[in-house]
């Protein structure tokens, strides 16, 4: 086969595989993943309403907590330090 | 098949965020949508329906647990393609297989029931059969190219997100597979044409 047809060939290969029809998932098994899938959907969704606003809620006071004791650390540590350098 | 690109995206960004919602019919929407086209790509990708069934219920779990947000122009097929490949690749890693050599695998499992002879003799059917075992017999970097933006009608931008590549690196990569198949495909004519 000459160079040529071979560039032919490439170029009908995208063609070919477009045209290649999907290969079905067996229906046992659809089924199956599509029952998991709900399934842990509802482990999911009906987990998270109950916990997730209380969760959250401590989660961002212990986050305000920390970065509010951070600020109020680094602003002694400046009032310290600028009150050791006017001793000094 | 190459239309997941189309108008249907607002559609389906939609069901995305009713699913996000916790909606099941959103689900069930999508699952049926895609349930195939993924089937197709990962089997087409691993060569062994056993493991391309796996892997796509690992994907669809995923989805429901951890759904994308909608993107703008990017259809939900690009990110359970990359998570269905990422998954094939860490399954390869776990099994200490070499990513670069599963074409001879996949080439074996696909294999059966294909006699190819000479092109002009062979019917619709075998021909599809034949595109298949060429296809499964690339390397696995020029087949997910392939698969990706041939097959499951992705763009170039799209798959070369997923594949972590550059687009002129795509595009050369997507060049290459395409003459590999290519000749692959020629291959069999012209050993039937010379054993005339």
């Amino acid at each position: 086969m000459s160079v040529d047809e071979d560039r032919m060939t490439a170029s009908q290969v995208e063609q070919w595989l477009a045209a290649l029809p999907l290969d079905e998932l067996r229906p046992a098994a659809a089924a199956r993943i599509e029952a998991a899938c709900l399934a842990r959907m509802r482990r999911r969704y009906q987990w998270l309403p109950e916990w997730r606003s209380p969760l959250l809620d401590a989660l961002g006071l212990a986050l305000a907590l920390l970065l509010g004791s951070g600020y109020l650390l680094e602003t002694l540590a400046r009032a310290l330090a600028v009150y050791g350098v006017h001793l000094y | 098949m190459n239309d997941v690109m189309g108008g249907e995206h607002a559609g389906e960004s939609a069901l995305l965020e009713r699913l996000r919602a916790g909606d099941e019919a959103a689900f069930g929407a999508l699952y049926a949508e895609y349930r195939n086209r993924l089937f197709s790509f990962l089997l087409r990708l691993s060569g062994r329906p056993a493991l391309a069934e796996e892997l796509c219920q690992e994907v669809w779990l995923r989805l429901v647990t951890h759904p994308p947000e909608p993107k703008p122009g990017v259809p939900l097929g690009a990110w359970l393609y990359r998570v269905a490949r990422n998954l094939f690749i860490s399954y390869l890693r776990s099994r200490n297989m070499d990513p670069t050599r599963t074409c001879e695998l996949t080439a074996i499992q696909l294999r059966p029931s294909l006699q190819p002879g000479p092109l002009e003799e062979l019917a619709e059917k075998e021909m599809k059969g034949i595109l298949r075992t060429a296809l499964a017999g690339l390397p696995l970097a020029y087949r997910e190219c392939l698969l990706l933006v041939a097959v499951s009608g992705l763009t170039h931008q799209q798959a070369a997100e997923i594949l972590e590549l550059t687009a002129p690196a795509l595009r050369k990569r997507l060049s290459r597979a395409r003459e590999m198949l290519a000749q692959r495909l020629a291959r069999p004519a012209k050993t039937g044409q010379e054993g005339e």
